[in-house]
C-alpha cells in the first residue's frame, strides 16, 4: 500500500483528505504543523509528500525543501495546496492543488505521481 | 514564555502608545485612532455579529498598508471557506494571501500541546513574519483546555505580555460576551451584538473598554456590506461638544414670500433651525421649496434632503408650482440628496447629510430637511431622538447652514397640536401650517408659533397654493 504523508493544520480538512485517500486505498500520515512534517520525515519516506502552504512552524514550501534536499527523499512526489493567491518563487513542488478543490482532482493529481 | 523568549522579540517603540488604523469606516474615531500597537483585545460577540469580518478587514487594511498580520483560527471555520466567505467583500485581496496575510489554524497545536504549545506557535509566528496583529479566532478554544478560569486568564496574560514586548496587536475572537475572560487583564473590549427590533435585526459595537484614551462609549450601529463593516458612531456622541459661537455674523435668510418675511421680520436668522409643522398637504415642502428657490436667486446654495419624493417628482412638483429650481440644480448651486424611507440608519442619514453639506463648503448654505420622520422611524431607540436632533442642528448651526424641518401633524387637527417633544426645544422658529375644512373648501392657514431671538407677527394668515407657488393673505384672512 501506498503511503503518503499529508501535511495540513486544519483538522477538518486534514481528516477530510485522509477519509478521501484511504477510500483510495492509499494508507495516510497526517501532520499538523511544518516541523512535525518535517521529523516525521527524518524517519520516514513515504511515497508522497501532500502538503499545505500556510502552515505553523515552519510553511509547505519549507518541507518541500526538506524533501527535496534530501537524496534519501529527493525522489519523492511532493504537491502543495493553498488558498493563497501568491506562493513564493523557487519552491521545487510537483504539482500544486488550488485550494478549495474536489475530491475528485485531489485523486487525479495524487494518480498522476502513484497510478 | 522564557525570559530569552521575550528578549528575542523585536522592541517596540519606548514611550508612544502608537495606533493602528483599522480600516473598519469610522471605528477608529470610536476608538481615539484606533487599536493600541502592542495592545490585546478581546472582541467579543454571538456568532453572526461580524467579528471574522471585522478581524479580517483589520488584517487586509494592514497588508494593504505593508505590514504582515497572521489569522490564527481554533475553533473557527476552516480557511478555505472563510476566504470564499471574504470574496464578496471590496477590503479582500487574494493577493495579500500567503503573501502579508498569514492564515493558520493552531486547533491541532492546542489540542496536542496546550497552552505551551500555542505560546511556542506564537513565538515563531513573531519571530517569523514580524506581525504587526495577530488574530487568534475562535478562542473560546483556550477554556476548554485551562485548568481553570485562572488557567485560562494567565494565558491571556502572558499572550499581553508577547504583544506588549513585540509591539504586535492581538485581537483575540469570542463567541459571548468576554465576561469572565480575562476583561481585567486586557487593553481593551469591543462587544458586538445582534438584536432584534420588531422584524429588523440590527448590529451595534460597544466599546466596553478602551485604556490609553477615552473612547465614544455606548452601542453604534453597525452595517456590514461590501465594504466591509462600517461603524455609525451615535451623532450625540460624536458632536457631544458643540462650539457655543456661531462661525459667521448672522444675517436674516427670507423665503422669497414678502408677506412671510414680514411675518419674521425679515426672515429667519441664519444659521437657525426652523420646523414647518403641519398636516399632509399642507404646503410643507412647497413652502420648502420656495425657501431653497430664494436662495438659488439670490446664488445662495441649497441642500434638498428627503424621504418621500424622487427627485424627478420633486422638480415636476416646483415646475408645476412655478417653483424655478432647474437653473440651480444644473449649475450645481441647488443638490437633491434622496434617501428612501427603508430600512436605514439614523446616524447613517445623519453622516450623508453633514458630508454632503462639509462637501460642499459652502457658506450661507440653505438646507430643507423634507420629513423629519424619515429620521424618526430610522431610529431604533426613539429615546435619543431629542439628543440626536440637537447634535444635528448644533452642527449644522457650526456650518452656518440655515435649516428648514418638515413635520407632519395629524390630518384635519381641530387645533393647533404642540410640536413633537424631541424637536420643540431644540429648534429656533416653529411655522404651523394648517388645513380646515369650511363650506366644502379645504382651507390653508399659517402661524408662526415660536422665533426665537427675533420679532415675529403671531397673527394667524391663510394661504392658497397657486400655480406660482404660495401665495399669503393679509393679516385676519385666515379661515
Amino acid at each position: 500500500m501506498k503511503r503518503i504523508l499529508v501535511v495540513e493544520d486544519e483538522f477538518d480538512l486534514a481528516e477530510l483528505v485522509q477519509i478521501v485517500l484511504e477510500n483510495a486505498g492509499f494508507e495516510v500520515t497526517l501532520a499538523s504543523d511544518g516541523k512535525e512534517a518535517m521529523a516525521w520525515l527524518d524517519e520516514h519516506v513515504p511515497d508522497l509528500v501532500l502538503t499545505d502552504f500556510m502552515l505553523p512552524f515552519a510553511d509547505g514550501g519549507e518541507v518541500i525543501e526538506h524533501v527535496k534536499g534530501d537524496p534519501r527523499l529527493s525522489k519523492v512526489p511532493a504537491i502543495l495546496m493553498s488558498a493563497a493567491a501568491t506562493i513564493r518563487d523557487g519552491i521545487r513542488r510537483d504539482a500544486f492543488l488550488k485550494k478549495p478543490f474536489h475530491p475528485s482532482a485531489l485523486l487525479a493529481a495524487i494518480g498522476s505521481f502513484l497510478a | 514564555m522564557s525570559d530569552d523568549e521575550l528578549a528575542s522579540f523585536p522592541a517596540p517603540e519606548v514611550g508612544t502608545l502608537a495606533r493602528l488604523e483599522t480600516g473598519v469606516a469610522r471605528l477608529d474615531p470610536i476608538l481615539s485612532g484606533g487599536f493600541h500597537r502592542g495592545g490585546t483585545y478581546l472582541v467579543c460577540g454571538a456568532p453572526g455579529s461580524g467579528k471574522t469580518i471585522l478581524a479580517n478587514q483589520l488584517c487586509f487594511e494592514r497588508a494593504r498598508r505593508g505590514d504582515t498580520v497572521v489569522y490564527v483560527t481554533f475553533l473557527a471555520e476552516s480557511h478555505s471557506r472563510m476566504l470564499l466567505h471574504l470574496q464578496p467583500f471590496a477590503f479582500f485581496d487574494r493577493e495579500q494571501v500567503g503573501k502579508n496575510v498569514h492564515y493558520v489554524s493552531g486547533f491541532s497545536i492546542l489540542e496536542k500541546g496546550g497552552f505551551p504549545a500555542v505560546r511556542q506557535l506564537v513565538h515563531q509566528l513573531l519571530k517569523r513574519y514580524e506581525p504587526t496583529v495577530i488574530v487568534f479566532d475562535g478562542a473560546q478554544a483556550f477554556r476548554g483546555f485551562a485548568s481553570s478560569e485562572i488557567g485560562f486568564q494567565r494565558f491571556l496574560r502572558e499572550l499581553q505580555a508577547v504583544g506588549t514586548m513585540s509591539g504586535c496587536t492581538l485581537l483575540i475572537l469570542l463567541p459571548d460576551t468576554g465576561e469572565g475572560s480575562g476583561v481585567d487583564l486586557v487593553d481593551g473590549v469591543i462587544e458586538l451584538t445582534m438584536r432584534d427590533f420588531g422584524p429588523r435585526t440590527v448590529r451595534e459595537l460597544s466599546p466596553r473598554k478602551f485604556r490609553g484614551g477615552p473612547s465614544l462609549l455606548g452601542r453604534h450601529e453597525v452595517e456590514i456590506g461590501r465594504n466591509g463593516i462600517v461603524v455609525h458612531p451615535r451623532t450625540e456622541i460624536v458632536f457631544a461638544s458643540p462650539a457655543e459661537a456661531d462661525p459667521e455674523e448672522r444675517v436674516r435668510v427670507p423665503f422669497g414670500l414678502p408677506p412671510l418675511d414680514a411675518m419674521l421680520d425679515g426672515g429667519v436668522l441664519s444659521g437657525s433651525s426652523t420646523v414647518l409643522l403641519g398636516a399632509p398637504g399642507t404646503g410643507k415642502t412647497v413652502l420648502g421649496l420656495h425657501f431653497l428657490a430664494e436662495g438659488a436667486r439670490r446664488g445662495e446654495p441649497g441642500v434638498y434632503f428627503g424621504f418621500y419624493e424622487t427627485p424627478p417628482r420633486l422638480m415636476a412638483k416646483a415646475d408645476a408650482l412655478g417653483i424655478d429650481l432647474r437653473r440651480a440644480l444644473d449649475e450645481g448651486r441647488l443638490e437633491l440628496q434622496w434617501q428612501p424611507p427603508l430600512e436605514t440608519n439614523l446616524d447613517a442619514l445623519a453622516e450623508r447629510l453633514l458630508e454632503r453639506i462639509a462637501a460642499r463648503g459652502a457658506r450661507r448654505l440653505r438646507l430643507f430637511i423634507d420629513g423629519v420622520a424619515g429620521f424618526r422611524d430610522a431610529a431604533i431607540y426613539p429615546e435619543r431622538l431629542e439628543r440626536f436632533f440637537a447634535a444635528l442642528t448644533h452642527r449644522l448651526r457650526e456650518h452656518d447652514v440655515t435649516t428648514l424641518l418638515s413635520d407632519e401633524t395629524a390630518l384635519f387637527a381641530d387645533s393647533i397640536d404642540l410640536p413633537r417633544r424631541e424637536l420643540a426645544a431644540i429648534v429656533e422658529n416653529i411655522v404651523y401650517l394648517r388645513q380646515s375644512e369650511r363650506e366644502d373648501e379645504v382651507r390653508h392657514s399659517l402661524v408662526i408659533l415660536k422665533a426665537r431671538e427675533s420679532a415675529y407677527d403671531p397673527r394667524v394668515r391663510a394661504f392658497r397654493i397657486r400655480q406660482h407657488g404660495i401665495e399669503l393673505s393679509p393679516p385676519g384672512g385666515a379661515s
